[in-house]
């Protein structure tokens, strides 16, 4: 086991550089730049050009390449083109709220997947079937922004019972009911999409868990049904759905976009969205490589918890 | 089996540890939160809170960047002057400003100002802050406007071999005199010392003179300074969602009445709702107006009051003078926009029209020029005329942001199609429209402009100028902006830049379409505070709310 972790992780740092090369490749393509964005009408172009050849802009490609390479394996990620402070004090204060946010909505998700999947399943072609698969159809296919939208006409502007926004009532941060109020909307948008997908999964992998043979013998035995499905089936028919949960995480981290930019939640979405229009590299490098770090990261994950789930499966 | 579950539950348990673990680290500092409270007695709350549409960069004080920033930053650190609302100089960390010469201007700072560390504000500090904005290795938006200064060169950077700027001579702690090359306009050198024209703020040079300047920008004291002039100080910035600001009791103009400010990071749509909500209790209108299709809601809320906004900034549009190389092809555009419409329909009615640089209410607008009327007929001419190929395709950029400049662009873009043009609409995010902009890579092109106390346009209009999007040379508009530049007299300005917006108005290498009010609104709870676009902050320390 050991030896194969170690090994997954020395294949993951070629792929990780090919990565920031593209990723580098492809920002600085993208027209305009930093400098050229905020000026105002009083700079003059030899201004302008100082300002570049200050930020490195004037370099070769490659050149700030291997620049921002070198930095990288002193553990600097450079500093915001445009707040200035340090891009790994940024994406720190960003990284909490966002996995806050979309863990809670992925945990709720999958609370309302699972059980729907499984009456689903089980009544397979009943009324409850073709509500719930018709349920989760509306949950995947409804925008997050009109669902979000939404909500916080309701509760927040009708009702009132709930913010419309933000992570916390100024003044009230460390309020851990007000915290919980301001998560439930933006929780509840997330957790839709999620739960409406995942009531798919389960029900197609547990019809066809269902269907094998040694659930047959298990009825023949005289097992309970209740067992049956629960014991024997569904530890079989969670293996598919393991897989893509792990590789839901890493764009559950850059995912939340839309709903972060609708609730002002203060994420890696709306900095990641933000530092687009800026065009601020050094931050838009950094979101990057952490995305890419957490596929392979959850990817490597998914394969170590297989051999938890179904002991057949042996790394070496 | 037994084993799985526990190591499931092992998994499961670290998961939520995790998650406990990044609640934990979002919780931001709210230290006075018992006391302040009580600190007004009875019936007035601590906290007012200003929503804003823009996320805010930077509050360096002399490298802000954006309004919202340059707005806050001038809150944190006092400018010498303030425009207010009339656009008249409002005296802030200067108490005094006199001349006799044009030439050499003698400045008091306020005898009472002080930095939030108890330290008097002194000329030293003054020195320091134009010397470090000469200086130039250090990331400043500089003193190119203000090359005029005795001892800078032309881009307002300090000259060879020298280490301070020559032409700030200290008289003691609190006087000191700005000597100029040649008389200037007391009301340019005004303007570029205020706060939304130029990024000079004070700095305390007791803090901050012993560091690089070339990392000056990247230096906690600039990013989160502990040590500033302004009614209030930074508790937190997080510029995508919320600024935090804390009264500075020691302030010279008076202890602010209110203990904490918040500006909130809000999409423009949710300040109306917010507002209703109270959630916000005013918004900025400079960076945040009221949408012009809330007016009516604002209008019927109970708890709030609305307040106009004024004509300061501008929509325009740029031609290109190469490729619509033709005076009256210009003109035909100009005649061909149905511009009340885009007024009445579009606006509510919040806005006016103006042809040139300058809206109604600026000092040096031209009111004999009368403005291009909507007439399709004399525009179909006017391209006959110019023997103008109807074929060939006129391409309109429009940056996306701002709503009503895309429908305006749109119902434009009909109009000249209705005159025989043959246009397309290519929006662009902000960067790449600049960038095609520079290049000249567009026949027309949408832009915003911001109000300048100044009446100097040279950026926008000189040959080859940052601004001169339109790639417009006139060498009789050259000579009239250099002399407009350099005339010490109002009265002598005044007629040329008369003459500037005669000869613009004909060579039309841009045509405004409209300047929009800026609505603001304010919690009915709010007793002192208004919002404007600019002097909106004059009297912060004022500000109080009800409960």
């Amino acid at each position: 086991m050991v030896p194969y972790i170690i090994r997954r992780l020395f294949i993951a740092i070629p792929v990780l550089l090919g990565v920031t090369v593209v990723n580098f490749i492809i920002i600085n393509m993208a027209p305009g730049n930093p400098v050229e964005m905020f000026v105002d009408p009083n700079t003059s172009q030899e201004l302008i050009n100082l300002r570049k050849e200050q930020l490195g802009l004037n370099d070769p490609l490659w050149v700030q390449f291997f620049h921002w390479l070198g930095n990288l394996f002193q553990g600097n990620l450079g500093y915001s083109f445009s707040t200035y402070e340090p891009v790994t004090k940024i994406i720190l204060e960003r990284v909490g709220p966002t996995f806050q946010l979309t863990i809670l909505a992925l945990i709720v998700g999958l609370l309302i997947a699972v059980p729907i999947g499984i009456i689903s399943a089980v009544k397979q072609y009943s009324k409850l079937d073709y509500f719930a698969t018709g349920t989760s159809f509306l949950g995947i296919s409804i925008p997050h922004f009109f669902m979000g939208l939404g909500l916080i006409y309701i509760f927040a502007v009708q009702l009132q019972w709930l913010p419309a926004g933000g992570i916390a009532t100024l003044g009230r941060e460390d309020d851990f009911f007000d915290k919980v109020r301001h998560l439930i909307l933006p929780v509840l948008v997330l957790a839709t999409g999620i739960a409406g997908q995942y009531v798919r999964y389960v029900r197609a992998s547990l019809l066809e868990v269902l269907g094998q043979d040694y659930l047959r013998t298990a009825r023949a035995k005289g097992l309970k049904e209740i067992v049956i499905t629960n014991k024997h089936a569904l530890k079989n028919a969670l293996i598919p759905i393991i897989t893509i949960i792990g590789l839901e995480i890493p764009f559950l981290l850059g995912g939340a976009v839309i709903t972060e930019q609708v609730f002002q939640w203060p994420g890696m979405g709306q900095l990641t969205i933000q530092s687009i229009m800026s065009r601020d590299y050094p931050t838009l490098m950094a979101l990057n490589l952490l995305t890419a770090f957490m596929v392979l990261f959850a990817n490597l994950f998914t394969d170590i918890l297989y051999s938890f789930v179904d002991p057949r499966i042996k790394y070496k | 089996m037994k084993n799985v579950k526990i190591k499931f539950l092992t998994i499961f348990s670290l998961v939520l540890l995790f998650l406990s673990a990044c609640s934990g680290a979002d919780e931001t500092s709210t230290a006075s939160k018992e006391k302040g409270k009580e600190s007004n007695g009875a019936g007035f709350r601590d906290t007012i809170v200003v929503g804003i549409s823009n996320a805010v960069g930077a509050l360096n004080p002399i490298n802000a960047k954006d309004v919202g920033a340059m707005n806050i930053a001038s809150i944190l650190f006092d400018p010498f002057f303030e425009v207010d609302e009339n656009t008249e100089f409002q005296f802030k960390l200067a108490e005094s400003f006199e001349t006799t010469d044009n030439q050499a201007f003698t400045m008091k700072i306020n005898s009472k100002a002080n930095w939030t560390d108890g330290k008097p504000i002194t000329t030293e500090d003054v020195k320091f802050t134009f010397d470090t904005l000469a200086n130039p290795a250090v990331q400043s938006t500089g003193l190119q406007t203000l090359n005029v200064i005795e001892g800078l060169d032309d881009k307002g950077h300090l000259a060879k071999g020298e280490k301070s700027v020559k032409g700030i001579e200290i008289v003691d702690d609190k006087t000191f005199i700005i000597h100029t090359k040649q008389p200037v306009d007391p009301n340019f050198l005004k303007a570029n010392l205020s706060n939304s024209v130029s990024n000079i703020r004070t700095l305390p040079s007791h803090i901050l003179k012993d560091k690089d300047p070339a990392t000056l920008h990247q230096d906690p004291a600039m990013l989160k300074p502990t040590v500033s002039s302004g009614a209030y100080t930074l508790v937190d910035l997080k510029g995508e969602t919320q600024v935090e600001l804390k009264a500075n009791p020691g302030y010279y103009r008076g202890a602010p009445k209110t203990e904490k400010l918040f500006f909130k990071v809000i999409p423009q749509a949710n300040i109306t709702a917010q507002l209703q909500t109270g959630e916000i209790d005013m918004n900025d209108p400079s960076i945040g107006a009221i949408a012009i299709q809330d007016i009516e809601k604002v209008k019927n809320m109970a708890n709030v009051d609305i307040v106009d906004g004024k004509g300061y900034d501008y929509q325009e549009i740029y031609l290109n003078i190469k490729t619509l190389n033709d005076p009256k092809v210009r003109q035909a555009i100009a005649y061909a926009i149905n511009r009340p419409q885009i007024v009445e329909k579009l606006l509510k009615g919040k806005a006016e029209i103006i042809d040139g640089p300058y809206t109604k209410l600026h000092p040096y607008f031209n009111k004999d020029i009368k403005n291009y009327d909507y007439d399709p007929k004399k525009a179909k001419k006017l391209i006959e005329e110019s023997g103008w190929d109807k074929s060939k395709p006129i391409r309109i950029n429009v940056p996306i942001g701002n709503q009503v400049r895309e429908q305006a662009s749109v119902i434009i873009a009909e109009n000249l199609k209705a005159v025989g043009f043959n246009v397309q609409i290519q929006k662009f995010d902000f960067p790449t429209h600049m960038q095609k902009a520079g290049k000249h890579d567009f026949d027309i092109m949408f832009l915003g402009i911001p109000y300048q106390v100044d009446p100097d346009v040279s950026s926008y209009y000189s040959t080859n100028a940052v601004f001169n999007f339109s790639d417009y040379s006139n060498p009789e508009i050259d000579k009239l902006l250099s002399q407009g530049q350099l005339e010490p007299s109002p009265e002598k300005r005044k007629e040329i830049y008369n003459k500037v917006q005669e000869i613009l108005h004909e060579d039309l290498p841009t045509l405004s379409l409209y300047s929009d009010y800026k609505l603001g609104a304010v919690s009915k709870k709010v007793k002192v505070g208004t919002p404007k676009q600019f002097g909106m902050f004059y009297n912060v320390q004022d500000w109080v709310i009800e409960k």
